[in-house]
């Protein structure tokens, strides 16, 4: 791969969007996006047809999304799904459910989902799905009601070979469910492989909920032999105690490391000597907090950032590690398993820092490849045992992982320009292959 | 799906190896006398030197291997240099002579 020195790093962002947002508080998602595709373009030194197809969604679809309440009247909501690139393969990403949500928003995910697969060397574009909705006030009928609909409206546009949905914020397997049911009503026939993500009972995968904790394991593993550190006994913090987080709390500590740390929105806890992960588990899944937990002190998420430990795992949300606390991070590893939880300006603070950043693209893509196994699996018709996916996601991580960090080593940039020029590159270079129509 | 393991290790434990198999209903091993190096050999004159392990094959099923490799490590402790390897091979088929039983009954 050739990297060319960036001429213009300034340079004007594609007519199709709009200038950045003044606002530095709160970054417009898809402004970020951009940016980190422009800065990942100028290095590979593409041309400006290539930067404008990587800059522009093939398709936007907005929908109304009419529910009728439990309370009989209708409320309309609105729903997006944004296939941002169907050049290596048909689209891929989740479908979350949450009142910031916004078709900028989507379009960033989206975009993002098509570096993740990409990186991975998955067959796939990228996608994302989103329903502006507070789930939290709904039913279970309303919002099963608000899923077939929402289904039903973008249903030309998925599909096993065109964009398979899965997963995301406040979005479960229940809801891949629903989505399944829905599609396959609709085609008069069962369509498994249209989502990811289901119930393991109507052919979802095993291994599929572990899976991104495992993959953001195996990178740490991976960045641990690279530096020459021990692969167990470390200390680890954890910011958020959801899927990823639990579950990397509890891989990890199998392996020998000390977790001390961890939190959810309501707070965190510190146990110096290391704590048992499944203990703090379920005294969340009783109190819905791990703050409390005996023998534990209590911390905020921002002091758990800045915690003395090696590993820093930020499993909660975006935007957690900024200019303001870049500096006063103190792990050696930062395993990203959020979606961007580092802002750009702090990037470059840990960099310089000497601090050894997993990218979310990397690090948290064990998900979409377990994901990319359930897919597989559904098209044949024929099942793999956990230990078999165990052991695919491993050797998709590991080569994946060990692509980025050649390019980091080689070209002398941070793990996560490393993942963007592998990522981008390749789209770029699928699209030259495949050419323009007509 | 049937998975024969076959692991080089010290000849000390060949004892608790048999008793982590009974404890986990692994029914049988095989020992083969062996002389090896590897990457973590002592060195002499700039040569890695040959040293005495033994050699041990079980068949097993797929389910059984992650307990049993866990089990082994709990063993050999962490950071023991040299205490060996494990390596995992796909089994096609397994045939018990004397009752003519197949695949995963033959060796349960």
């Amino acid at each position: 791969m050739k990297v060319k020195e960036r001429k213009n790093p300034s340079r004007v962002t594609p007519s199709a969007v709009s200038a950045p947002s003044a606002s530095m508080e709160k970054p417009n998602p898809w402004q970020v996006a951009l940016q980190q595709m422009n800065a990942a373009v100028d290095l590979l030194g593409l041309d400006d047809g290539t930067r404008q197809t990587l800059a522009t969604p093939r398709k936007c679809l907005t929908v109304a999304v009419p529910v009728r309440m439990d309370d009989d009247h209708v409320r309309v909501f609105i729903g997006h799904r944004v296939q941002h690139s169907t050049t290596r393969g048909p689209g891929k990403g989740g479908i979350r459910y949450h009142p910031d949500v916004t078709l900028d928003e989507v379009k960033a995910l989206a975009m993002w989902m098509t570096w993740k697969c990409s990186v991975m060397g998955l067959p796939y574009g990228g996608a994302k799905g989103g329903i502006t909705c507070d789930p939290q006030r709904m039913s279970s009928r309303e919002l099963e009601r608000l899923t077939r609909r929402y289904t039903s409206e973008i249903l030309p546009i998925i599909g096993p070979e065109k964009d398979i949905p899965a997963p995301d914020v406040n979005t479960n397997p229940q809801t891949m469910a629903w989505l399944m049911d829905t599609y396959s009503v609709n085609k008069g026939y069962p369509v498994p492989g249209v989502v990811t993500g289901k119930p393991v009972q109507i052919g979802g995968s095993q291994g599929r909920n572990m899976a991104t904790a495992r993959g953001l394991m195996y990178t740490v593993l991976y960045a641990l032999k690279h530096l020459g550190l021990p692969q167990t006994g470390l200390r680890v913090a954890i910011q958020g105690y959801g899927n990823a987080g639990y579950f990397a709390a509890k891989l990890l500590d199998d392996l020998g490391f000390k977790i001390i740390a961890c939190s959810t929105s309501k707070g965190g806890i510190l146990v110096d000597k290391g704590f048992a992960p499944d203990e703090v588990h379920e005294f969340y899944r009783k109190t819905g907090a791990v703050a409390g937990f005996k023998g534990a002190d209590a911390l905020t998420n921002e002091e758990l950032l800045e915690l003395p430990c090696d590993i820093l795992l930020p499993c909660a949300l975006e935007g957690q590690i900024t200019q303001r606390n870049a500096a006063r991070i103190k792990a050696r590893i930062i395993g990203e398993g959020a979606n961007g939880p580092t802002t750009p300006e702090a990037d470059k603070i840990l960099y310089e820092n000497g601090k050894f950043v997993i990218p979310d693209i990397l690090a948290n893509a064990g998900g979409v490849t377990v994901s990319y196994f359930e897919w597989v699996q559904a098209l044949q018709n024929y099942f793999w045992s956990e230990r078999d996916v165990n052991l695919r996601l491993r050797d998709l991580m590991e080569r994946a992982f060990e692509g980025v960090y050649d390019v980091h080593k080689k070209q002398k940039v941070d793990m996560r320009t490393a993942a963007y020029l592998v990522a981008v590159g390749r789209v770029a270079e699928a699209h030259k292959l495949r050419g323009l129509y007509p | 799906m049937l998975r024969k393991i076959e692991a080089f290790l010290a000849p000390s434990k060949l004892d608790v190896l048999r008793d982590l198999l009974l404890k986990q209903g692994i029914e049988g091993m095989s020992v083969l006398q062996a002389q090896g190096w590897g990457t973590r050999s002592k060195v002499k004159n700039g040569k890695p030197q040959f040293e005495e392990r033994v050699k041990v094959e079980i068949v097993m099923d797929e389910q059984q291997v992650d307990p049993f490799i866990r089990g082994v490590q709990s063993l050999t402790g962490d950071g023991a240099l040299g205490a060996g390897m494990i390596f995992v091979v796909p089994v096609e088929d397994a045939a018990r002579l004397s009752t003519r039983e197949s695949g995963k009954a033959a060796i349960l």
